[in-house]
């Protein structure tokens, strides 16, 4: 008599499953007598016990089967039929295997760009030989009402950091200036120029084509040229040896040392480096303060200090050298250690060198990408799983003639490899062609043939793989489950399971495009309202030009402005320190408080002539304008803005009127309050800011309020005009408007790639939507078919199709309206000016869902609804 | 068979566990297989060996050719599944012998001090 065992069935299989083919007999047998006996002796829990942890102890080498993967296992000859198999479903369901073939194409292209753009991001400054352990001291000071976090430094404090920690090898400074230089008559405004101590080859590795470039760096008058900048001046001379001159200083620089052109991906960038030694020459020397915060700071670590000890050392270092500096000042410095290979990515701060990257937006498209590359693999299980009973004969010949399972799922696998390895190819093909124009749009020099580097094609081919796999294995693991028996007699039925799965995929793809929908309509209508934003000032055919502190230009400022009023199509000409298209200093200040003590503060300042007000249209709300009537005004004058007046607690504009305030060392008094206006960007709130007027010295730009028509003419005669009267400067000038929008470069961006990413994912899922309602159609045949029979009319079947997938859309839009709201409502938030997010955006969306879904279902669903059912019933 | 050999020839020398589950072999005569060598070792020395310990010891034997297996019977309380029965080789006997005659000699030249210990009150 056969006696049942019940062996903890569970962990049989997993034995079955990792154990070597030929020992399972005896193994298996053994454990089972043992379960066996013990059961009788000892009863069925002791029993049960006894055989799992006999599984468990079974995991050793010499058991478990040799770790394999099957595909790799499979013979060379079942390899090729796989793949001539493969071939021939592509070629035999042409539309089918396109629709796949072209979301995998677009999901795999949108990853690649994005992951170049990634990798780009992350391979700032990596090129110097050091690079690990470079840093930059940054800062953050205090002031009596604010806190700044400075990547500008005191001049004092490189020497400083070198005499007192032996762990800092070497240190160098970097000073940001402009110049225009001259080489005869060739003459160019440089305004990549920097001053560099002289140990900055010591600690930076960018490339000396010729010349020395040490030498360059030390000695006073004499200067390192890129090659690029270079070739400006001397064509195809060789610069070494040749002189530039620049105005103001007689001496000549010598040309001591040429580099190649400075890496995209380095934040320092440059086209000529001059040194300390001539800066202290022409300016005058400012190596012993303090407070004097424009200089970069650049160390070069032991390579076995730790930055975090040396950093825990600087509250000491302060006390010990500027202590009592601090206390008299009344601001106190805090230093930190950046890693050179992190400034890139890292929040940028005040007066910092470069523009940095931007990480919530790598993290965005990141997820952006992933997301794509998903709803592609979705498309694909939905496709592979809804053709599926096409294969079912072959796949049951397959078993009959002696497939096992997993043969089948790996010739499944192999076709869905060689279908991603098409898109692969197609994908690169495409983001050749697309990476111009995503260079233009991220605004960055991505090459293509950075694909083709080493590690790059591994991870390339890798993703392939995954892709492969990921969207290959459930319709390969569904599929090789066939049964031969009720594939081969004809009456093959989908699973409920299988519709289940295939309709939650949909929801989630229209999910996605839902969000993505959503979130551009909000990105868009939030970049709008930045732009249309009322400023508090005209800021339409407004030219400005920026003379950065030209001395001769300063002089002459009068007889320029008389100049350019006299051109006819010139409405207003006003000259001034800066114009709102760039962040005014912030300066110390001291404001009579409502008690009538002064207060020490700080606040932006502006620096302004007569004619500011009028040219810029900017609105009073108490007191008058700066007017030449007033002698007093020049020397006494303030005028406020309503954020100061709430800052220094007047209360009423009108109660501002007569307080005084001191600033940059002029005292005076309050006569006028101006409305509010944008003088920074829209990313932050107002802040409170004095104008006064000029002296001569302060000046450094123009603003001029032109006609609104024949701009060319009026440009080319202002040119005209500036190059008499200023013949040594080149005519520089931007409009305002263009300048201040791109401060919004980023949201524009974001707003442009957010709008591309959108349109493939719902072209994607559109392609998805395609294919599988053709499927439904083909289902559906007979049951269409019918209804018509029954008197059903066409209208009629398309509605009842159509409210199918219109359910989809409901389902997706009711789990979309949340998340959406939710991303969006935190993506917002950062923007002090900022758009109401409302319902009906993601409303509008959902519509919009609804509309592509039905345009991609209805072409078969008519059809379906208008063939002569005669033709599906007929066979029966 | 080279490679088995050549292991021999070295002087392989056996592990405790491993003299122990060939000498069990021995007793058990023709009906040593897994459950039955288990048992053994279990009841003569009190040591509980899980299987799967068990046959890497008997894999480890087997690889050095001390021991050869032949397919046995299938039962229905081992669920259809064949049983292995082991046996000696030559090579395992010349093994046992060689590792007795090590014994052996340890005993004779130790005697003396042997004496002294065991029987010192």
């Amino acid at each position: 008599m056969k006696e049942e065992i019940k062996v903890p069935k569970r962990f049989q299989q997993f034995f079955h499953w990792f154990c070597k083919k030929e020992l399972i007999d005896e193994l298996d047998g053994d454990l089972a007598e043992i379960f066996h006996q013990i059961r009788e002796e000892e009863g069925i829990r002791a029993a049960n016990m006894f055989y799992r942890l006999e599984v468990l102890k079974m995991i050793r080498p010499s058991v478990v089967k040799k770790l394999s993967f099957h595909f790799l296992n499979t013979h060379p000859i079942m390899l090729k039929n796989y793949i001539k198999i493969a071939l021939r479903n592509i070629h035999k369901q042409m539309g089918y295997s396109l629709l796949k073939i072209m979301g995998l194409t677009l999901g795999l292209a949108t990853v690649f760009l994005i992951f170049l753009y990634l990798q780009t991001e992350r391979s700032f400054d990596r090129f110097h030989d050091k690079g690990e352990n470079i840093y930059r001291v940054i800062n953050d000071l205090q002031t009596p009402d604010k806190i700044f976090n400075f990547a500008v430094t005191p001049p004092v404090l490189a020497a400083n950091l070198k005499n007192d920690f032996p762990e800092v090898k070497e240190t160098t400074r970097i000073f940001q200036m402009n110049r225009i230089f001259e080489n005869g008559n060739i003459k160019y405004e440089e305004t990549e120029l920097l001053a560099v101590d002289s140990t900055f080859s010591d600690i930076f590795s960018f490339a000396v084509l010729d010349g020395n470039l040490k030498e360059a760096l030390s000695l006073p008058f004499s200067m390192a040229i890129t090659q690029e900048a270079a070739r400006k001046y001397f064509g195809d001379q060789n610069p070494i040896g040749q002189y530039l001159t620049t105005d103001g200083i007689g001496q000549p620089f010598e040309i001591k040392a040429i580099l190649d052109e400075v890496p995209f991906n380095s934040h320092i960038q440059f086209d000529l480096l001059i040194s300390f030694s001539t800066l202290d020459e022409i300016n005058p020397p400012q190596g012993h303060r303090w407070f004097f915060l424009s200089y970069y700071t650049y160390i070069l670590l032991d390579k076995n200090a730790d930055p975090n000890v040396l950093e825990s050392k600087f509250p000491d270092f302060i006390e010990r050298n500027l202590g009592d500096i601090q206390r008299n000042a009344q601001q106190s410095y805090t230093f930190y250690l950046q890693a050179l290979q992190d400034i890139h990515l890292s929040p940028q701060l005040d007066v910092d060198f470069g523009a940095s990257g931007n990480r919530p937006f790598l993290r965005i498209f990141s997820i952006i990408a992933i997301f794509i590359l998903l709803l592609a693999c979705v498309n694909y299980i939905n496709l592979s799983t809804a053709r599926s009973s096409r294969r079912a004969g072959e796949i049951g010949i397959r078993k009959v003639v002696g497939a096992r399972t997993r043969q089948v799922a790996t010739q499944f696998l192999v076709e869905s490899i060689i279908i991603t390895f098409i898109a692969f190819v197609l994908a690169l093909a495409l983001s050749y062609f697309l990476l111009p124009f995503f260079n233009s749009i991220s605004g960055m020099q991505h090459n293509f043939g950075w694909f083709f580097q080493f590690p790059n094609l591994i991870y390339l081919s890798l993703a392939v793989l995954v892709v492969g796999i990921l969207a290959g294995a459930y319709p390969a693991l569904i599929i090789s489950k066939f049964r031969p028996i009720t594939t081969l007699k004809g009456n093959f039925q989908f699973s409920k399971q299988g519709n289940i799965l295939r309709n939650s995929l949909t929801v989630f793809q229209l999910l996605c495009s839902i969000i993505l929908i959503g979130s551009t309509i909000v990105i868009f209508q939030q970049f709008k309202h930045l732009k249309n934003q009322d400023l508090g000032y005209n800021k339409e055919a407004m030219v400005v030009m920026d003379f950065r502190f030209d001395r001769i230009v300063q002089r002459k400022h009068q007889a320029i402005k008389d100049k350019f009023s006299q051109n006819p199509a010139v409405k207003s000409v006003s000259v001034g320190l800066t114009p709102p298209n760039i962040n005014p200093p912030n300066w110390y200040a001291m404001y009579e408080n409502n008690t009538g003590e002064m207060q020490n503060s700080s606040m932006y300042g502006y620096i302004v002539d007569y004619d500011f007000f009028d040219t810029y249209e900017i609105e009073f709300l108490a007191g008058r304008k700066f007017d030449q009537n007033f002698l007093t005004d020049s020397s006494e004058a303030y005028i406020v803005n309503e954020a100061a007046v709430k800052f220094c607690g007047w209360g009423n504009p009108e109660d501002a009127l007569g307080k005084q305030f001191n600033q940059i060392g002029k005292s005076g008094k309050i006569i006028g309050v101006i409305r509010d206006f944008n003088f920074e960007s829209l990313h932050s709130e107002i802040e409170p800011l004095a104008i006064q007027l000029y002296s001569p010295r302060n000046l450094s730009s123009f603003s001029l309020r032109i006609q609104n028509d024949n701009i060319q003419e009026t440009i080319a005669n202002l040119e005209k005009d500036w190059n008499e009267l200023i013949p040594h400067r080149p005519f520089e000038f931007v409009f305002l408007d263009e300048s201040l929008n791109a401060k919004y470069q980023s949201e524009s961006r974001m707003s442009q790639l957010f709008s591309y990413f959108t349109i493939l994912a719902v072209l994607i899922s559109c392609l998805g939507l395609l294919g599988l309602t053709s499927f439904m159609m083909e289902r559906h045949r007979k049951s269409i078919s019918i209804r018509k029979v029954f008197g059903a009319s066409p209208q009629q079947i398309v509605i009842y199709f159509s409210s199918y997938f219109s359910k989809l859309v409901v389902i997706a839009f009711l789990i979309g309206i949340p998340i959406g709201y939710f991303a969006m409502n935190s993506w917002l938030v950062q923007f002090p000016y900022r758009i109401d997010l409302s319902v009906w955006v993601f409303t509008m969306s959902g519509g919009i869902a609804l509309i592509f879904t039905l345009l991609a279902t209805l072409s078969h669903t008519i059809k379906a609804a208008h063939t002569n059912p005669i033709k599906n019933l007929r066979s029966e | 068979m080279v490679f088995k050999i050549e292991l021999y020839m070295k002087g392989t020398n056996l592990g405790e566990f491993q003299e122990i589950v060939l000498l069990i072999i021995l007793v058990l005569d023709d009906n040593a297989y897994g459950v039955s060598i288990r048992e053994e070792i279990k009841k003569r020395m009190d040591r509980k060996i899980s299987r799967g310990a068990l046959h890497a010891a008997l894999s480890r034997l087997e690889d050095k050719g001390y021991i050869q297996s032949s397919q046995g019977e299938a039962t229905p309380v081992r669920g259809g599944r064949r049983k292995k029965y082991y046996t000696l080789t030559k090579y395992g006997v010349k093994a046992l012998e060689k590792a007795r005659e090590l014994r052996e000699q340890l005993w004779q030249e130790g005697h003396t001090a042997w004496q002294k210990l065991a029987f010192k009150k």
